[in-house]
């Protein structure tokens, strides 16, 4: 008698706090007399905002947000189509230009034009689909400490790279699995081509023989090789152009310099789209909140929280970010219909280069 | 008053066991006595209801039993090497069947006393003696008082002078709490000891049922005198109240004339007579001497003397004819 | 062998199958063929293009003889420690027994830190680039898994019959060899059968450790899935490597079809001794010693660099993780508390149908419960990319759970089964069917002779399978990334993501510096656990 009734007891303890998690994770939202509508933003992982941000947009609307999470993008692309038919939330943000193509062909947004979408510089738009949100550029970034006496001095170009005197200094991921990895692989391609004298591949026989590393991912590039994150003894990592600020802005202690610099050339351009999800019943509402997007509130909350660049032209970025990013002029690109097409081509090329 | 009739069992898919017929009386003591592979333990667990018969019924104060599972019999095993239940104290293990009951606790106490194992309540079965667990077992089916108790092999694993103190008692407990019970062994003296009937089993089959006194004094056949323990099985050829073996001539008035097949009781080997033999062996008993003859022609006998006769010896013998029982069997 | 009631029987089966039914076998079949039918036709092209290329042909190869290495390796390293835990009562050992459990709940992104720190280009020794640092961290990783299936079944065994063999003339190996190893061969095959599924299905060890060298069927699915987009072919793998887990598992349940010897099972307080011998206090302390440091050095590491900052060491990376700069959605705290309760539902649900299902499992031998036991085992085996977006395929109707939280659970579960199942089944074959007949005897129903002596005897069994239940709901992270989340995350997630951007690193260790503890406690109370006679054996 005592076993059963301690374990009814126990059993429901944990059905009481299964039902209160599972209720918590509703939006805890404030009485209202009328039920508001509720709208689901689904994203990657990376995603993060200010408290009381999305808060805003709904005492504005009253529409509330709720945020779905996948793991990366190429993750959240793939749900997406998977539930195509019965979709499982009525905006997507943070499909980019690697997987744009795909997913417009796929057919599973709904096209939609921000009233804010005039406030974007036309080289971010990328038709009446998707509406641009942010931007990031992938660069090489270096290890001052290293480059201390100047010799050799800091590289300013991806050619300088295969120079001898960076042997063995170069850490970069691997683009099948990482997605700067796979940015800067396409940087390659975009810069050196792939017909000519010196092609992309012929770019990468010589970062292997010049003793190029390659790691699963980021984490294990930055936070295992990279001589300024780690105990590792490279200098030179594929990363973003956010990422010095970043630096000085987790410092501990206050920094009049960042750790570490960016080199500008060969870093690439990576664009995070929203789109309206095809099949939603709150097309209105999807499409105000992705106004909100745009909206200088949001696009001034995000630089310090996902550690990305505004697509607002006219959005005041963080002092940090003023003082210490530096934003390349000419990053490359490329056509996200051509990237969509060669990119599994492409990856196994230079897999078949880089592991020989 | 349990009655089995007619019972078939199988074992392991063979047909094994048929025609098995008993009856116990209420408060009798049971002993079904046989070798190994006789199927003893497989009719005990077949009237307990953890195998089914093949044919055959077993019913209690003629109510059938069969089909009835075993825990609504109200009959009570205990296991050869005593299933004592390890996660439970002894308490707790003589408590077991009768859970619940408003005088459980008085009746566990009541059981332990019977055994001898007063104040064991909270001691932990994995520490115990050999001794020891084997009367927490029988305390332990003894408690729900059932209606019969069925005890297999129960002193197997004890030693020799432990079983010999042990098996009395336990006669003596069983009788002097009228419990119907079921015997089960191997050892004949265990039998001869605990039983008011015994029934003796070979291969599935009864050899003989009667009183211990009866069985002893007249065995079924040569195996059952065999397996009884009597040595000496001899053909000899009775002419006048004289029967004559391969080794000599000796009083035999108690059998008819022709060739019979006769035990000779160890115990009716005296010393001195017109017999003789040489003691081949001797060997000590504590009261009595064992000692093998050697016949003239080669054959031995065994007898029990009180005397020592040193070995190697010959010395003389005569045969009390009171000790010479005639078997139904044919000679050779 | 005793049988249940007739409808017990209906329900014992029942529940673990409609819930395998639903919760697997459904989503599985709607992913595989929602990737390989085009047009209302089964392609089966796919599969002839897996075949004809080289990387993915290699890549079955690699995946099928890694896994096999690696459940050796395991076995043998765990094995003196399993041994230690089973008959040595010393101080210290239930804290010891959480902390070795540690290792196996940590997410590899992290752990993988730590052991290219180590082994890497600039550890002890440059493993980098080699199978070794691979099938290293394997073991490192399923050590936990061996020491307890085969410790918690070994400390149950009578140590006699090893006794008895000694007085008969042999060696201490000898005895070992000829009557301890065989005996012990349920719970080796059964965790042996654990690890390998694990490392055959392993993602992060080979992706992170490995480089891009190697490449197992599973990282060729989440890379034909998440990077190239490419379904069938990812479907195709998916379908390969369950084919090729399937037999196996078949291979391993005929193995086990004898039917399992009854063993003299005695309480593992009475088998547990303290060490009384030079070469005893030697075998305890030298196991201890070297286990401590296997275990211990990556997580030490892991623990030191947290506290690494700036200033020195201290704390400001776990204070960091209390302000809103943590670059969370939400405070960490609510993540420890999310994972808890997400634990603690998956271990309930995996408990209880774990434990219907080795009664299953264990006490019939009819082709039924061995096709049951391959099932069973089965997500374990299963891609975990497969698994996830099986459910967002298959779930949304009737009811759409598809973004329900109470989805994680359950995918938990799933995983959490298996162990429940191994380490309840070898314990449950091994109860004396004489003491299920002496409470017969005594009067017991069959349902008070499960009650009263099967399941305080095989109570320990499953709680160590509830221990593990825990241990495999914090730490998981396959299944749970493939899944599109409502906001709170897990333990494991957040760190993932704190190691996902620069500056948050000491924070990202402190994070799970914190699932260590947490971990390490919950398997102290689990062990801790007792109502009644529950746990006592």
């Amino acid at each position: 008698m005592q076993i059963a009734s301690r374990a009814r007891r126990i059993g429901g303890f944990v059905v009481l706090a299964l039902t209160l998690a599972a209720c918590s994770q509703g939006a805890s939202e404030p009485a209202n007399t009328q039920t508001p509508e509720q709208i689901t933003l689904l994203t990657h992982d990376a995603f993060a905002v200010s408290d009381g941000i999305l808060q805003d947009f709904t005492n504005t609307t009253g529409i509330e947000v709720q945020v779905l999470r996948s793991d990366d993008a190429g993750t959240m692309l793939n749900q997406a189509i998977l539930t195509k038919d019965n979709p499982i939330a009525d905006v997507m943000y943070g499909i980019d230009n690697t997987f744009l193509s795909r997913a417009l062909s796929e057919g599973i947004f709904e096209p939609y034009t921000s009233s804010s979408l005039s406030a974007v510089p036309e080289s971010l738009r990328a038709g009446g689909q998707v509406t641009p949100i942010d931007y990031g550029d992938v660069c090489i970034n270096y290890d001052k400490a290293a480059f201390e006496n100047d010799t050799p001095p800091v590289p300013q170009t991806l050619h300088n790279l295969t120079d001898p005197a960076y042997r063995d200094m170069l850490v970069v991921e691997d683009p099948a699995t990482s997605s700067p990895g796979l940015a800067f692989l396409l940087a390659t391609i975009a810069k050196f081509g792939e017909t000519g004298d010196y092609t992309w591949q012929d770019y990468w026989r010589d970062l292997v023989a010049n003793g190029v590393k390659v790691d699963a991912g980021w984490t294990e590039a930055y936070y295992s090789d990279f001589s300024a994150a780690s105990d590792g003894t490279r200098s030179l990592v594929v990363s973003y152009a956010s990422s010095p600020p970043a630096e000085v802005y987790y410092s501990e202690v206050p920094l009049d310099e960042a750790p570490t610099g960016v080199i500008t050339d060969g870093c690439f351009r990576q664009v995070e789209y929203a789109g309206i999800l095809a099949g939603t019943d709150h097309t209105e509402a999807a499409g105000k909140l992705i106004d909100f997007m745009l909206s200088p509130e949001f696009q001034e909350d995000m630089p310090l929280n996902m550690f990305v660049f505004p697509a607002r032209s006219d959005a005041t970025l963080p002092s940090v970010f003023t003082e210490f990013a530096t934003v390349p002029d000419h990053p490359e690109t490329m056509d996200p219909a051509l990237i969509d097409q060669h990119r599994e081509e492409w990856i196994q090329q230079w897999t078949e280069i880089v592991r020989s | 008053m349990l009655e089995v009739r007619d019972l078939a069992v199988s074992f392991e898919g063979e047909p094994f066991m048929h025609h098995v017929n008993l009856t116990v009386p209420d408060g009798a003591v049971v002993a079904i006595l046989g070798p190994s592979g006789s199927g003893k333990s497989t009719l005990l667990r077949t009237i307990a209801g953890l195998e089914s018969p093949d044919a055959g019924s077993i019913s209690w104060n003629g109510e059938l039993l069969n089909g009835v599972p075993p825990h609504a019999r109200g009959f009570g095993l205990m296991f050869q090497d005593y299933a004592l239940f390890p996660h439970m104290t002894v308490g707790a293990n003589v408590a077991f069947g009768i859970e619940g009951h408003p005088q459980a606790d008085r009746r566990v106490t009541e059981v332990l006393e019977w055994v001898g194992l007063a104040g064991y309540e909270h001691r932990s079965v994995g520490h115990l003696s050999g001794g020891e667990q084997q009367r927490v077992a029988l305390a332990r089916s003894l408690a729900p008082e059932p209606r019969v108790l069925m005890l297999d092999e129960p002193v197997g694993s004890l030693d020799r002078a432990l079983r010999e103190r042990i098996v009395p008692q336990l006669r003596e407990l069983l009788v002097r709490h009228q419990i119907t019970a079921i015997y089960v062994t191997h050892d004949q003296e265990e039998a001869f000891t605990i039983s008011d009937q015994m029934v003796i089993l070979r291969d599935g089959t009864m050899m003989q049922t009667g009183t211990p006194e009866q069985v002893w004094s007249f065995p079924a056949n040569a195996w059952v005198a065999g397996f009884l323990g009597f040595s000496n099985i001899i053909d000899v050829d009775v002419s006048r109240g004289v029967a004559t073996a391969s080794w000599g001539t000796f009083d035999a008035s108690a059998l008819a004339d022709g060739r019979h097949r006769v035990i000779v009781r160890e115990t009716a080997i005296e010393l001195g007579g017109p017999l003789s033999g040489v003691a081949t062996e001797r060997r000590f008993r504590g009261g009595h001497y064992q000692v093998t003859i050697e016949m003239r022609d080669g054959s031995t006998l065994e007898a029990e003397l009180d005397e020592a006769t040193r070995v190697g010896d010959t010395f003389a013998f005569s045969i009390d004819p009171e000790g010479v029982v005639g078997l139904p069997d044919s000679p050779a | 062998m005793r049988r249940p009631l007739r409808i017990g029987d209906v329900f014992l089966v029942g529940v673990p199958l409609l819930f395998l039914a639903y919760f697997f076998a459904y989503p599985l079949g709607a992913i595989l063929l929602k990737s390989l039918v085009t047009n209302g036709r089964l392609g089966l092209a796919p599969f002839s293009d897996v075949f004809s290329r080289g990387t993915l042909r290699g890549a079955i190869w690699f995946t099928v003889w890694q896994a096999t290495a690696s459940m050796l390796l395991t076995l043998a390293v765990a094995l003196p420690a399993a041994f230690v835990f089973a008959r040595y009562r010393f101080r210290g050992k239930s804290l010891l027994k959480a902390a070795i459990t540690v290792p196996f709940v940590l997410p590899t992104v992290v752990v993988g830190t730590a052991f290219l720190a180590l082994l890497g280009p600039t550890g002890i020794v440059d493993l980098s680039g080699t199978v070794w640092l691979i099938l290293i961290a394997h073991v490192f990783f399923n050590f936990a898994v061996v020491v307890r299936t085969v410790g918690g079944f070994w400390g149950n065994l009578d140590p006699r019959l090893e006794e008895a063999a000694r007085m008969l003339g042999a060696s201490r190996w000898r005895a070992f060899q000829k009557v301890t190893l065989p005996l012990l061969r349920p719970a080796l095959a059964a965790a042996g059968s654990i690890v390998f599924l694990f490392t055959f299905t392993s993602f992060g060890v080979i992706l992170i450790l490995g480089g891009p060298r190697f490449s197992t069927i599973e990282v060729e699915i989440y890379r034909q899935t998440i990077t190239y987009l490419q379904l069938p072919i990812a479907a195709a793998l998916a379908v390969i490597q369950l084919v090729g887990v399937t037999s196996i598992l078949l291979t391993y349940s005929a193995f086990q079809r004898r039917r399992a010897l009854e063993l003299p099972l005695r309480p593992s307080e009475e088998v547990a001794r303290p060490p009384r011998s030079a070469s005893d206090r030697l075998l305890l302390s030298g196991t201890l010693v070297l286990s401590g440091l296997f275990l211990g050095t990556p997580l030490a590491l892991l623990i030191v660099r947290s506290l690494r900052t700036n200033r020195g060491f201290g704390l400001a990376a776990y204070r960091a993780l209390g302000t809103r700069t943590s670059a969370l959605f939400v405070p960490p705290v609510e993540a420890i508390t999310n994972s808890l309760l997400i634990a603690a539902a998956a271990t309930l649900l995996a408990v209880t149908i774990g434990m219907m299902a080795a009664a299953i499992v264990a006490y019939r031998t009819s082709l039924f419960s061995r096709a049951f036991d391959v099932l069973l085992m089965l997500p374990l085996g299963t891609s975990a990319v497969t698994i996830g977006f099986g459910f967002l395929v298959a779930l949304g109707k009737p009811i759409d759970l598809r973004t329900s939280p109470v989805l994680l659970p359950i995918a938990h579960a799933l995983v959490a089964i298996p162990f429940v199942v191994r380490t309840a089944v070898p314990v449950m074959r091994s109860v004396r069917q004489d003491l299920r007949d002496a409470a017969a005897m005594l009067g017991a129903t069959p349902a008070r002779v499960w009650r009263r002596i099967d399941l305080p005897m095989i109570s320990r069994a499953g709680l160590i399978g509830a221990g593990f239940a825990f241990a495999v709901s914090l730490g998981e992270f396959g299944a749970t990334s493939f899944l599109a989340r409502p906001s709170t995350p897990t333990l494991p997630i957040a760190i993932f993501r704190l190691l996902s951007r620069p500056g948050t690193f000491p924070q990202a260790l402190a994070l799970a510096t914190v699932l260590m503890v947490l971990t390490a406690a919950s398997m102290f109370a689990i062990e801790r656990f007792r109502f009644g006679e529950v746990g006592e054996f």
